[in-house]
């Protein structure tokens, strides 16, 4: 044969390369964050060492009173999600299914992903008071649109068709649902709901940090009122590691059920 | 119940000459805003239990169309399409399958459970139906597959999965819209021969529609000759040459007879449709 095959692009990840690089990478801004302090080009009272900042989020971590703030946040993130994700999944359907409802309300979806959420919150207040239902609310508004946007593009990666292919065989609307809508969409799904978990807890923090009684957002807001830097770097340290935690446990789902579309 | 639903589904045993199909006067145009296209027109034709019947005709000239009426996707506008004397009302997944130029499997089941799919939406998907779909991913040639993804076959391996998948409700019919028209020409002969043998253990009757006159007269026991606008039946050839065949007759005197005589009454269609 006269042309050659196109070299197979070569995949990253997985190699011992490129884990150690990814260390590498972490490690080394932590490093400067512990030796920058302590040679004292910034002071340690403006930027506590790291294992300083470790050492205050183990105490704060065995701390009983703390569970009550990092309890707060996780219901209230949770109770969000537990709202965005069949919200956002059912509407992105429906708005899907059919392109004329689909031209009409995408754009719309569209625009409010683009407003800033945070410019709703004193309204919030006024129409839910302080508490719960307030950040709870203030979650789901902050992840609603962006989830929604994710299922109706999802909507689309349904192989071309495959939905005739279905009529053929006089599969019925709720086995179209179950046998190829859900399972083309789920992988799409899944990175929105990954990146609607990251807005979730944005809005839920937010709105503890601007006013609050409880939660890691108000402990962060309360230690930096007391220029308690240590204290603050600590909590944001936790609200750090939780939310990795939670990213790459859906990335990993993400890629698990998305495995028939690379392999 | 009726006699002609009674008839559905005792399975009634096949004689060669027994009509399975029957086009009655068919006529079927698509308007858009501008003009109207006569995709069929007055199309009558017996398809009888059993046979391999090819569609060949030039691109437009409604074979698509035909194949989509057979199978019960299209009501026709005029006139009616019969599957053992009951007139069509849509698709019959039990009795009459169709294969698409692409495989249009499931990306995310495996091959067996691509076969398995209609099984599963009938909620018939038994041990059973597991070995019979063994065995007809053996019968297509892809033992040792079975829990692959569609994305790690071949072009003609997908096909061979549809093929299988088609032939899972044991369906008396098998339509075939250009199963193998985006392989290559090697794996297209060999697809093509394979689907012979299939079709002789299967007893299954088949129609197919090709570009390909040569691949027309290898596989069929007739071909309908089909011409564009308006989308018509020009002739109906029976292809006398003896089965088994292989790649060989293609040399054959009445091979060469039957290519040249069906390629001069397409250039005739053209020509008569350019005045
Ligand atoms: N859904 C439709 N809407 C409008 N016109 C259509 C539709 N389906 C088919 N046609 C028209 O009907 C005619 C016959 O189409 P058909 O697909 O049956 O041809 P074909 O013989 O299968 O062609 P090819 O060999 O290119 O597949 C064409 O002119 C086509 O444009
Ligand atoms: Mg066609």
């Amino acid at each position: 044969m006269a042309f050659e095959a196109p070299p197979v692009p070569r995949r990253h990840g997985g190699t011992v390369t490129t884990l150690v690089s990814r260390i590498g990478w972490i490690l080394i801004p932590l490093a400067l964050w512990e030796v920058i302090p302590r040679t004292g080009v910034v002071s340690s009272s403006t930027l506590p060492p790291f294992s300083d900042v470790t050492a205050a989020a183990m105490r704060i971590l065995g701390d009983p009173e703390s569970y009550e703030h990092i309890s707060t946040t996780l219901t209230e993130v949770l109770i969000a999600f537990v709202i965005v994700v069949p919200l956002a999944v059912i509407s992105g359907y429906l708005i899907g299914l059919n392109s004329y409802v689909r031209s009409i309300l995408e754009p719309i979806v569209s625009f409010f992903v683009g407003v800033p959420k945070s410019i709703f919150l004193p309204l919030l207040i006024l129409a839910l008071g302080l508490g719960f239902t307030q950040k709870v609310a203030f979650g789901v508004l902050q992840a609603v649109f962006i989830v929604t946007v994710t299922m109706i593009a999802g909507m689309r990666e349904i192989p071309d068709g495959l939905q005739e292919y279905t009529r053929t065989q006089r599969a019925s609307r709720w086995q179209d649902f179950w046998h190829l809508y859900r399972p083309a969409v789920t992988p799409v799904v899944v990175e929105g709901v990954r990146l609607g978990m990251i807005y979730t807890m944005t809005g839920v923090l937010l709105a503890e940090m601007y006013a609050s009684r409880r939660g890691l957002g108000q402990l962060i807001a309360a230690h930096g009122t007391r220029f308690d830097i240590e204290s603050l770097l600590a909590v944001v340290l936790i609200v750090a590691v939780i939310s990795i935690i939670i990213n790459v446990a859906l990335a990993a789902y993400g890629r698990r059920v998305g495995r028939w579309r690379t392999g | 119940m009726n006699e002609q639903q009674a008839a559905l589904e005792d399975a009634v045993p096949r004689t060669a000459s027994e009509t399975i199909i029957a086009v009655r006067s068919v006529t079927q145009a698509f308007r858009s805003d501008k003009s109207t296209t006569t995709a069929l027109q007055n199309v009558s034709l017996d398809i009888r239990s059993g046979e391999f019947l090819s569609l060949v005709g030039p691109s437009g000239c409604g074979k698509s169309t035909l194949l989509r009426g057979l199978s019960g996707l299209l009501l026709p506008q005029e006139g009616q399409i019969e599957f053992r004397d009951t007139p069509l009302r849509g698709p019959e997944p039990e009795h009459i399958g169709l294969i698409f130029q692409d495989a249009r499997l499931f990306p995310w089941k495996t091959v067996i459970d691509n076969v398995l799919f209609p099984t599963v939406l009938q909620n018939r998907n038994t041990a059973e139906s597991r070995s019979h779909a063994m065995e007809l991913i053996e019968l297509v040639g892809l033992s040792g597959f079975e829990d692959n993804y569609p994305h790690q076959l071949s072009g003609g391996m997908k096909q061979r999965v549809s093929i299988a998948r088609g032939l899972i409700q044991r369906p008396e019919v098998l339509l075939m819209d250009e199963p193998f028209g985006a392989l290559d020409e090697f794996t297209r002969e060999a697809m093509g021969l394979e689907l012979l043998r299939i079709w002789e253990q299967t007893g299954v009757t088949v129609v197919f529609v090709t570009h390909s006159i040569d691949e027309a007269i290898l596989l069929s026991d007739r071909i309908a000759v089909m011409t564009p606008r308006p989308g018509r039946l020009a002739e109906l050839i029976e292809v006398e040459l003896d089965r088994p065949r292989d790649e060989n007759v293609v040399d054959s005197p009445e091979f060469v007879r039957l290519r040249r005589h069906i390629r001069d009454q397409l250039v005739e269609s053209q020509s008569g449709g350019r005045r």
